[in-house]
């Protein structure tokens, strides 16, 4: 049994910090420290603005880390944003994720792609 | 460099008087306008009353831009349009509706954050927080989760003088005069991080290219955590608006398509 939560949000700024709060009530169930959540948020942060349409967020604990799934995106603009170099001089998408997350990973669906991300829970 | 096609409509309408040219601009940067009034939306206000009042400023920017300045309209353009938004607000006597209750309770978990940090050697959790704060888990979300709304608000307002100085989380307007006299400078600067201030820089800088935690971003500037982070969070949302802007400046037919 999996023991996901799926949150499915308008593309409207307005109910973005649903998706904020949400997270941060399993982050206390999964006792996540306060630096760990704010590097969650601002995975989220970076993710939901770039929603072209409804967005559905994911959570679940996988394996002592936080899994979280962020979707539907359109491919091609989000795939090009990931892979852009970046330079001293700009902090990109990619740069953001890596930086916040343990993995970022691209996932394609029939309607878009979804971006998939761990983060470890401390012990 | 200032973009062409505006140098040139500009040029058109400040020496020629050709008022298409300035209909033009308008409709040129009417995206920017859209994108900078949607982050205020959510205030109760409609989202088309607040592009309206936006597009006062940027005619008032397209109206008094200097065309013998080496500066980009939009970065020109940008403290206008937000100044007026604002501006509305205040006129409006709007201020941020935060409940008194979690306004405190933002205070003192800057506090605790920076306490527990140092009690424990490592970042406490929200159960830590909520107890040391004699609150629920929940109320320390959410009080949270009121810092992050007053980023957002805060955005683009001018940081104050002191490099130390602790924002009030709940801090209304900034200041959108001072950030347009010091605007010019920062034309020179890469897309995206133009429209941040040093310090904005420096802390993105150590975050995302040194890999300094949030923590050690707050001993190493002399501010608290929980401002480095409001600091982290507004910088990237200014430099994400300017990366989007530039994109739909680049690709105005598929911006147009998607209305």
């Amino acid at each position: 049994m999996s023991d996901e939560i799926l949150l499915t949000l308008p593309d409207r700024r307005e109910f973005f910090n649903v998706a904020h709060l949400v997270v941060g009530g399993l982050a206390v169930r999964l006792n996540l420290t306060f630096e760990n959540l704010e590097d969650v948020q601002v995975a989220l942060e970076g993710l939901l603005p770039r929603a072209k349409g409804e967005i559905t967020v994911g959570v679940k604990l996988e394996e002592g880390a936080l899994a979280i799934s962020v979707g539907p995106f359109e491919g091609d603009p989000l795939r090009a944003e990931l892979a852009a170099a970046d330079s001293e001089e700009r902090v990109g998408l990619k740069r953001i994720l890596d930086t916040v997350s343990d993995s970022v990973e691209v996932i394609d669906d029939e309607d878009g792609c979804w971006v998939r991300l761990t983060k470890k829970v401390d012990g | 460099m200032a973009d062409k096609p505006d140098r040139e409509l500009l040029r058109r309408y400040h020496e020629d008087g050709d008022l298409a040219a300035r209909e033009r601009l308008i409709e040129n940067h009417m995206p920017l306008v859209r994108s900078l009034a949607r982050r205020y939306s959510y205030r109760g206000e409609q989202l088309d009353d607040l592009v309206q009042i936006g597009a006062i400023g940027l005619i008032k920017a397209i109206d008094r831009f200097d065309i013998n300045r080496g500066v980009e309209l939009t970065t020109y353009a940008t403290p206008n349009i937000i100044g007026e938004i604002k501006r509305h607000f205040r006129d409006k006597g709007w201020s941020v509706r935060v409940p008194r209750g979690l306004q405190e309770l933002n205070v003192q978990l800057s506090r605790l954050v920076e306490q527990l940090t140092v009690q424990f050697s490592r970042s406490p959790t929200i159960t830590e927080l909520a107890e040391a704060a004699g609150v629920d888990e929940e109320d320390v979300l959410e009080a949270l989760e009121s810092g992050r709304a007053y980023t957002s608000l805060s955005l683009s307002a001018a940081s104050g003088g002191g490099e130390d100085e602790e924002v009030d989380p709940l801090e209304s307007i900034g200041v959108e005069e001072r950030q347009y006299e010091v605007s010019e400078d920062r034309a020179v600067l890469a897309p995206g991080f133009r429209v941040l201030e040093e310090r904005e820089r420096a802390i993105l800088h150590l975050r995302f290219f040194e890999g300094l935690t949030q923590s050690q971003i707050a001993q190493q500037v002399g501010i608290s955590q929980m401002h480095v982070s409001r600091l982290i969070r507004r910088s990237l949302e200014k430099v994400r608006d300017e990366i989007a802007y530039d994109q739909t400046q680049r690709k105005p037919k598929r911006a147009a398509a998607r209305g």
